[in-house]
């Protein structure tokens, strides 16, 4: 008697698979590394210590200290790097999204797709967008809670404990669009909601100081 | 300024930035030589109307110097209150429109005949131009070339900054070749601070040239900036005219100006010491990260293909078929407008049609308005008899149009002189150099130097003001002092070279 195998319908993505998708921070250090590999910058494991000490990535200085004595090619240990700081990233954001099934989550826009996919095909969000933004088509065909225009989004707010956003990290200050941080003004936010910030590359036009304390901060 | 055309997108403001002060031919008057298309043309007088003549207060000086002065008032509100553009400008129309009593009717009918056919064409240009920036394809672009740009600085530094420059200023024109200068500056100031600012490059002498090279762009093509609008109505100019007659003067100037800004730039930069930007300590790893930022920036963009390739569809063809088929224009612009809505997905498609947004349109009525009334005044008359003067030398049309360019608002008061150059032609002077292609170059170049000779001389610069001020890094902000010196020298050789050029090819 053989056995049909049973079609059946996927399991429910979990939090770890989905931190799997998510770009963290880590990843444009690790380019730029790889740049300077491919240029030519960077030929020994001397020259990634030397970059990695010169961007203050003081784990990757100590990772990188810790094989330099083993005469690695200087691809081998850029590899190594690559595999510890992407298993940190993962790590912390698989616990960031578990810590988030057990919250109202809150995505503030803009946010790029893979942020937006990564929470919304996990648990019920409401994605929130402030006056003058765009919402973009994966939010809208999401079938999360839209929350449109700034006067509803912060009724939301007092709801929601854990918030999704974007920032522009300068010189360790966190810059945000006028807007959003009008929207985080702690008076509208419970002192134990999770702030998690998404690190944009680039600032923006009309970017302001967050007045939240960085230490509140979770970037992803 | 900037608050009135966010609704319609950065590709809104386009038209409404300037004030062509052009001039219809004189209402009913008969054998004035106009071809079909020049602004008093296209309106035919019933008997009644014929019989209508402007009052004769509207030659006096007095008369004059108060319509002068109310543009002017405009003008310092636009600019010192940020009073809207289109709300200025239709209270000055208004206000000149009463002045005319009587007459009035005639110059309303001849300025919205001429905006009939505006209003089709820069529609068709300007959906198009809205759905591929609603499609993320110009920071798609410009992402794509600052990943690029940081791997030539990291492989080949000597060649990474004149790449740089020439690289942003040719994307400026070209923006505004296609579309409007306005729209150029609009989307390119914003990518040149943030290019600047990830590869610790001086990003002033970028941006002032980049006012320039979007004053070239709009003055290459027939819909590029407003000035050309109303010299192609008052001279019958095609789009291959200015292709062809144009366009090779505007690619020198823009070589010249490369070359210019990039060893300005690169002075700049060799000024400092070594591993220092104007913006702070840089190494060799801010540029790989900066590099990397825009890797990272492209991946984060949600590029709508659909749209862009169907706003890049739609605008290449109307492009393509408006410089070949020349007459079909108004067929072609309302094709391309029906093409671009249904390419559209259907909930956007009514945001579509009014991508320009009303404020446009009602700058635009505004503007040929104005054009009517400085027609049957006392301006229009003291601008013809100083080109009379001369013989309407193209030499002497560059330099009118480059002083009163420079002291209104913009590329407005020369636009005024069209007509006026135009009707010299006509009986009783007859001067035939009035009616040729290189006085209308003439007119247009000393317009486009003009209005790269200070910030406040066109819309373009109050726009590249405006934006390069919004960032936090005061570095990056243009300001009329910042932009004094630069713009003064490279102006004034920009006349000189047309005034030359369009005199020997004329």
């Amino acid at each position: 008697m053989s056995h049909e195998p049973v079609p059946t319908t996927g399991p429910a993505p979990s939090a770890a698979e989905r931190a799997a998708q998510l770009r963290n921070h880590e990843s444009r250090f690790l380019k730029a590394l790889k740049l300077l590999l491919e240029t030519g910058k960077a030929k020994t494991t001397d020259d990634l210590i030397r970059y990695a000490s010169q961007d203050n990535q003081s784990e990757s200085v100590n990772y990188l200290r810790t094989i330099a004595g083993e005469n690695l090619p200087v691809e081998l240990a850029f590899d190594a790097l690559s595999v510890n700081l992407r298993l940190i990233a993962h790590k912390r954001n698989s616990s960031v999204l578990q810590e988030c099934l057990k919250r109202q989550v809150g995505l503030v826009m803009p946010l790029p797709p893979h942020v937006i996919d990564a929470f919304v095909s996990l648990m019920p969000v409401s994605i929130l967008q402030p006056d003058g933004h765009h919402l973009p088509h994966a939010a809208e065909e999401s079938g999360a809670t839209l929350v449109r225009g700034n006067r509803a989004a912060r009724e939301v707010l007092g709801g929601l404990n854990a918030i999704v956003f974007e920032v522009f990290s300068d010189e360790g200050e966190f810059l945000v669009d006028g807007e959003i941080a009008d929207l985080l003004a702690t008076k509208f936010i419970d002192a134990g909601t999770m702030l998690i910030a998404h690190l944009r590359p680039h600032q923006n036009p009309d970017d302001v100081a967050l007045r939240v304390a960085a230490g509140r901060i979770q970037k992803i | 300024m900037a608050g009135w055309w966010w609704p319609a997108g950065v590709v809104g403001p386009w038209f409404a930035g300037e004030i062509p002060v052009v001039v219809a031919a004189e209402p009913g008057e008969s054998g004035t030589g106009r071809e079909p298309g020049a602004f008093g043309a296209l309106h035919a007088p019933d008997s009644s109307e014929s019989e209508l003549k402007p009052p004769a207060v509207a030659f006096t000086a007095p008369y004059g110097i108060a319509m002068l002065v109310l543009l002017f008032i405009a003008f310092f509100a636009m600019t010192r209150y940020d009073v809207p553009l289109p709300l200025a400008m239709s209270l000055v129309a208004c206000a000149f429109l009463a002045m005319q009593g009587r007459f009035a009717p005639v110059i309303l009918r001849s300025g919205f005949m001429h905006f009939s056919d505006i209003a089709i064409l820069f529609t068709a240009v300007g959906i198009p131009a809205h759905m591929i920036e609603r499609s993320q394809g110009f920071k798609w672009i410009a992402a794509w070339f600052g990943y690029q740009f940081g791997k030539i600085r990291l492989s080949r530094p000597r060649l990474a900054n004149p790449l740089l420059v020439a690289g942003i200023l040719f994307a400026t024109w070209l923006i505004a070749a296609l579309m409007h200068n306005v729209t150029s500056i609009l989307i390119m100031t914003p990518i040149v601070i943030r290019l600047c600012d990830s590869f610790g490059v001086p990003s002033r002498w970028i941006l002032c040239g980049t006012l320039i090279a979007s004053n070239l762009g709009g003055f290459s093509t027939k819909w590029g900036d407003t000035p050309n609008i109303i010299e192609a109505a008052t001279w019958g100019l095609s789009a291959k005219d200015f292709f062809v007659e144009v366009m090779p003067a505007n690619v020198i100037v823009l070589a010249g100006l490369t070359a210019a800004v990039a060893w300005l730039t690169q002075r700049s930069l060799a000024r400092l010491p070594s591993g220092v930007s104007p913006y702070g300590s840089f190494k060799t790893i801010d540029i790989a990260k900066g590099a990397a930022g825009w890797a990272e920036a492209r991946e984060n963009i949600e590029f709508d293909r659909r749209l862009f390739w169907g706003g890049f569809g739609s605008l290449a063809l109307f492009v393509v078929l408006h410089v070949v088929f020349d007459d079909w224009k108004i067929c072609i612009g309302a094709l391309t407008i029906l093409v671009a809505v249904l390419i559209d997905r259907g909930p956007d498609r009514f945001a579509t049609i009014k991508s320009l947004g009303y404020d446009v349109y009602l700058a635009f009525a505004a503007i040929f308005v104005l054009a009517g009334c400085f027609e049957h005044s006392w301006v229009g008359e003291q601008l013809r008899e100083q080109i009379v003067k001369t013989g309407a030398a193209p030499w002497a049309i560059a330099i009118t149009g480059y002083l009163g360019t420079m002291f209104t608002e913009a590329a407005s008061w020369a636009t005024a002189a069209s007509a006026q150059i135009y009707g010299l032609g006509a009986e009783p002077l007859s001067i035939e150099a009035a009616r040729t292609h290189a006085a209308a170059w003439a007119l247009g170049g000393g317009i486009c130097a003009g209005s790269s000779s200070l910030v406040t001389a066109a819309s373009a610069g109050i726009i590249l003001v405006e934006e390069s001020g919004r960032f936090r890094d005061e570095r990056h902000a243009i300001t009329f002092r910042k932009y004094l010196p630069f713009g003064l020298v490279a102006s004034l050789l920009m006349l000189v070279f047309y005034a030359t050029w369009f005199t020997f090819m004329g």
